[in-house]
């Protein structure tokens, strides 16, 4: 099930929050949203919720054994093979056949499906194991809290990848404060239009212009794409995060308007924070980060972000995306950091530029693919500057792009605010009512455009 | 929860998570029965008195195959013209030859759904369900309110 | 505590908005299934019988998802608000259909090039076969290229006009090709094509057929006159229609019978249905009242006319020569229609009752150029 259908917003939800409302105790609650929540992960794909169930068996009885163990040594190897078969499972669903074909080349292609959020649920469990391991968390003794810290429907599919000890005291009572829920209403709207509104007439407009040979058809192109994945995930980031606060969770913002960014370092602060958050602590600092020789420091950066292109798929495109911000990095910390916080407007362009190109790479089917696109922004191997059928595409989604252009920047807050300020109580109707028709939008776009599933569905 | 408990059940998890690593490792096998054996167990039981078997020019003219590059193949068609039903089963010769099979059955559900669609919706939902199955060296297109049966039946037949 | 404004708005809000979530849940349970979308002319899921095999493939929750989107109340509204909602936006172009002025018109279709070259194969090699058989070959061109004063500002679509030259050339001299591109463009600003739907209007048909007649010697001077003019329907929703979802347009479906019209005898071979005219009344008064010609499509039609004609023929087509074929009725002792989309007899069992005089292929632009149908028809 997705968020973007209709029978969730209008079946699961009001379900799912009534029930909250109306149970008595906390852990009736508890059992009633690890309950709707497999329902939820199941709904497409039922085999996926075997692997889920084994996968949280494993880790919740690692915990324990570890939390009952005191030689170090023995705990030290439960946490290892812990770690490691949560590894192994991402690795046989996610990359077994780019290992064998792209790696091994042995062509051959086996059948595996890659269950849904698989990616995203195993990465909340190794930090809960991690959590664990390192103390900052004690293991839990409560199956059903745990469940819900890994299977949350608000979270499961496409993240954003909480760490177990920034939820640990969550997962007990939860008290609602209306006013939190109805912030986390307008939040679910706010994604809800970025998706249906936005990200997915960006997917048409990108679709139309993959066929173009011209300059104008290569920028349109990319930029079509860089919006939309931009509005995709974070619209679903936002519906995510609203659902946790209308159920009493409150998780941190996965996105904080990354195209505005200064420089590459500033944009992976902005860009599905909650990924680089987990690198950052499950990996970069435990591989000593930047407190180390240069040349270490060089090696821990560029096997982080080998790790971070490969996370989002098995391709050696992926690999390459990494890489790229993972060289962009060391360039800016040993090179440009200065020149950049001095010419921020050129930070930004620069910024701008380096991502758009990121995303080229990261949208192709292949390398070659990609640096066709590339060659063309700047009239290598185009047939013209513009053509016809482009500008029309641009005359025919200037609208959407100028949307696009504007709500990527920090306005809306601004925006809104300002009305509240002007107008007062009237304020407080009229921007509901802008909600309210923003809602009604979506719907009649949802059922009248055909399905685009969410970008990062597939990991 | 003793000490002694969370080793045992860690132990059972440990080999749960082998197991379904396992099951979805594993790859259908070839089958041996001839391609009529396998075709009569997909049918059976399901009404089939209105498709009609196709010879090899009539599988070339529709379906773009050609018959001698199989092992064996059989292909039914509803012999009311108006309709989209159609039932295909090929043994391959090469596991290489599922590609350009997979290819070349989804542009035949392709070609059919644009002449059914806006005309008679009814047919194109069959095609919007239609089934491809591939396992191993035989391969199952179905297009028929019928079509799932038909892949239970097809599976079983290959064990 | 003082309460933010936006904390207020969020309050209003989410109280609307559950009322609004319960509200739409319960009117969607309790409301009955449709069977079909008039506005998108398909079928609509209905709600999914149990099955336990179902369940465990995951079907049956695909299945409830359709049905609940299916049966969502108010989903036509919805389907029209988007539509208008694109139109003030700016939008010219939804999917491949311009917003037009006061029309929708069908963008120019991309061409199936091998299948494009094996249906231009086949027809050069039927027509060697038939040697003795004059063939004659129409491609209709589309709105898109005939009314572009229609098409929104700044399009640009692919040029017809180009391609039709290059298909014809490829054609062998016997092959007669006949050109529309000019004899239509004089009637542009006429209603020549439906306002909502891919089809010509009968009227487009009837300027057609006066260049037609003349190059295949059927007749060399066809009038308004010869014909009367009755219209069947006034309220016809074509298929750009349930594409858009557009509002506010809709088109008049006439039909042009000949005053000389002979008696004439319609047979549908598979179906044995006989009829004594091509118009149907249930195709007129139905939703696609286009099917007011011969009912729809068929494999396969047999007429056979009451007339002193010595000319018999074979009419291969699409949809667009339904309109078509009562301007030609007069002309002729018999005529089989083969739509070779659903034609699975065998064209050269037919060829060798060695009855037809004339062989006429009759296909508008954009569904001759993605035909995967005809060359097999022809080679059969």
């Amino acid at each position: 099930m997705t968020f973007n259908s209709l029978n969730f917003i209008f079946m699961f939800l009001p379900a799912a929050l009534l029930l909250n409302h109306y149970l008595p105790s906390a852990r009736a609650k508890n059992i009633m949203l690890v309950v709707l929540s497999f329902l939820f992960y199941a709904w497409g794909d039922p085999a996926a919720l075997l692997l889920l169930l084994i996968s949280i068996g494993w880790n919740y009885l690692t915990a324990l054994q570890m939390a009952a163990e005191d030689d170090d040594r023995k705990k030290k190897h439960q946490f290892v093979l812990g770690i490691v078969m949560n590894l192994v499972i991402l690795g046989v669903f996610k990359y077994t056949n780019f290992i064998l074909n792209d790696v091994l080349f042995l062509h051959r292609q086996l059948d595996i499906a890659l269950p849904v959020g698989l990616s995203f649920f195993l990465f909340s469990e190794i930090s809960y194991l991690a959590d664990v391991y390192m103390g900052k968390s004690k293991a839990s003794h409560d199956l059903v809290e745990y469940s819900l810290y890994v299977s949350f429907f608000g979270k499961i599919s496409m993240g954003p990848i909480v760490q177990y000890h920034d939820m640990e005291d969550q997962l007990g009572e939860r008290t609602i404060d209306p006013y939190d829920a109805g912030q986390g209403a307008l939040l679910f709207t706010k994604g809800l239009i970025k998706k249906s509104l936005l990200a997915d007439q960006f997917a048409t407009l990108f679709a139309a212009t993959a066929g173009s040979t011209s300059v104008l058809g290569a920028w349109l192109y990319g930029a079509a794409y860089m919006l939309e994945i931009y509005f995709d995930f974070s619209g679903y980031s936002d519906m995510a995060i609203g659902i946790g606060q209308m159920f009493g969770f409150h998780m941190d913002p996965n996105f904080n308007h990354p195209y505005i960014a200064k420089s590459v370092q500033d944009y992976w602060r902005r860009w599905h924070i909650s990924l680089s958050r987990w690198f950052r602590d499950y990996l970069y600092i435990p591989l000593g980060g930047s407190r180390v020789s240069n040349r270490k420091y060089i090696r821990n950066i560029l096997i982080v972000w080998f790790c971070t292109g490969l996370w989002h798929g098995a391709n050696w495109t992926f690999i390459l995306w990494g890489l790229y911000f993972g060289a962009f990095t060391l360039l800016e910390k040993f090179y440009l950091k200065d020149f950049l916080s001095k010419h921020t407007k050129f930070g930004h362009i620069y910024t701008l530029l380096v991502v758009l190109v990121s995303w080229i790479f990261f949208c192709s089917p292949d390398i070659g693919t990609a640096f066709g696109v590339i060659g063309r922004l700047v009239g290598i191997g185009a047939s013209a500057w513009a053509d016809g059928s482009t500008a029309f595409l641009l005359l025919n989604n200037w609208f959407l792009l100028l949307l696009g252009v504007l709500f990527s920047m920090d306005i809306f807050k601004n925006l809104q605010t300002s009305i509240l300020n002007r107008y007062k109580k009237k304020g407080i109707t009229w921007m509901t009512a802008v909600y309210l028709v923003g809602f009604v939008l979506c719907i009649a776009f949802i059922v009248g455009g055909t399905f685009h599933p969410f970008q990062y569905f597939a990991f | 929860m003793s000490k002694r408990t969370i080793t045992i059940l860690r132990y059972v998890f440990f080999a749960l998570i082998i197991g379904v690593l396992a099951m979805n490792l594993h790859q259908p096998a070839d089958c041996n029965k001839s391609v009529n054996t396998v075709t009569k167990q997909t049918m059976a039981s399901v009404n089939t008195k209105s498709l009609e078997q196709q010879n090899n020019q009539e599988i070339k003219r529709f379906l773009q195959l050609d018959a001698s590059m199989y092992d064996g193949i059989v292909y039914y068609k509803d012999s009311d013209t108006m309709k989209a039903d159609e039932l295909l089963i090929v043994k391959f010769k090469d596991h290489s030859q599922a590609e350009d099979f997979n290819d070349k059955m989804q542009t035949r559900i392709d070609s059919q759904k644009k002449i059914f669609a806006g005309y008679a919706p009814k047919e194109a939902d069959k095609l919007d369900a239609a089934v491809v199955d591939v396992r191993a060296n035989y391969a199952l297109y179905a297009v028929s309110k019928n079509a799932d049966t038909f892949d239970q039946q097809f599976r079983a037949a290959l064990k | 505590m003082k309460r933010k404004r936006s904390d207020k708005v969020g309050m209003l809000y989410s109280r609307i908005m559950i009322i609004v979530l319960c509200l739409g849940f319960v009117i969607n349970a309790l409301a009955p299934d449709q069977a079909e979308s008039t506005v998108e002319n398909r079928s609509l899921q209905q709600f999914p019988a149990w099955n336990t095999e179902d369940v465990i493939s995951g079907r049956y929750g695909t299945e409830l998802n359709n049905w609940f989107s299916d049966q969502f109340v108010g989903r036509n509204a919805l389907i029209h608000l988007r539509y208008l909602t694109l139109k003030a936006t700016g939008t010219r172009k939804i999917d491949d259909v311009y917003l037009g002025h006061h029309t929708l018109v069908e963008d120019v279709a991309v061409e199936n090039e091998k299948q494009l070259q094996r249906n231009l194969k086949a027809i050069n090699a039927f027509q060697k076969k038939e040697s003795d058989i004059n063939c004659t070959f129409v491609l209709v061109p589309n709105a898109v290229y005939v009314q572009p004063q229609n098409l929104p500002t700044g399009a640009d679509p692919a040029d017809q006009s180009e391609r039709i030259d290059a298909i014809y050339d490829q054609l062998n001299s016997k092959v007669k090709t006949v050109d529309l591109r000019s004899s239509l463009k004089k009637y542009s600003d006429d209603y020549l094509y439906y306002r909502t739907d891919h089809h010509w209007t009968s009227y487009g048909a009837f300027r057609s057929f006066q260049t037609i007649a003349k190059e295949m010697d059927l007749d060399q001077n066809v009038k308004k006159s010869d014909y009367k003019v009755y219209t069947v329907a006034d309220d016809f929703k074509g298929t750009l229609a349930h594409k858009t979802g557009s509002l506010n347009m809709k088109d008049d479906v006439e039909i042009y019978v000949p005053k000389n019209d002979p008696d004439y005898l319609m047979t549908d071979p598979s179906s044995h249905k006989r009829s004594r005219t091509v118009f149907s009344s249930e195709g007129a008064q139905s939703e696609d009242a286009y099917t007011v010609f011969l009912n729809g499509n068929h494999a396969r039609i047999d007429l056979e006319m009451d007339n002193d004609s010595d000319r018999h023929l074979l009419l291969i087509k699409d949809s667009y020569a339904n309109a078509m074929i009562p301007f030609l009725i007069p002309y002729y002792r018999t005529i089989t229609v083969v739509d070779p989309r659903y034609y699975t007899g065998n064209l050269s069992q037919l060829m060798a009752t060695n009855v037809y005089t004339d062989v006429l292929y009759l296909y508008n632009y954009n569904t001759f150029v993605q035909d995967t149908s005809l060359a097999d028809v022809l080679n059969s």
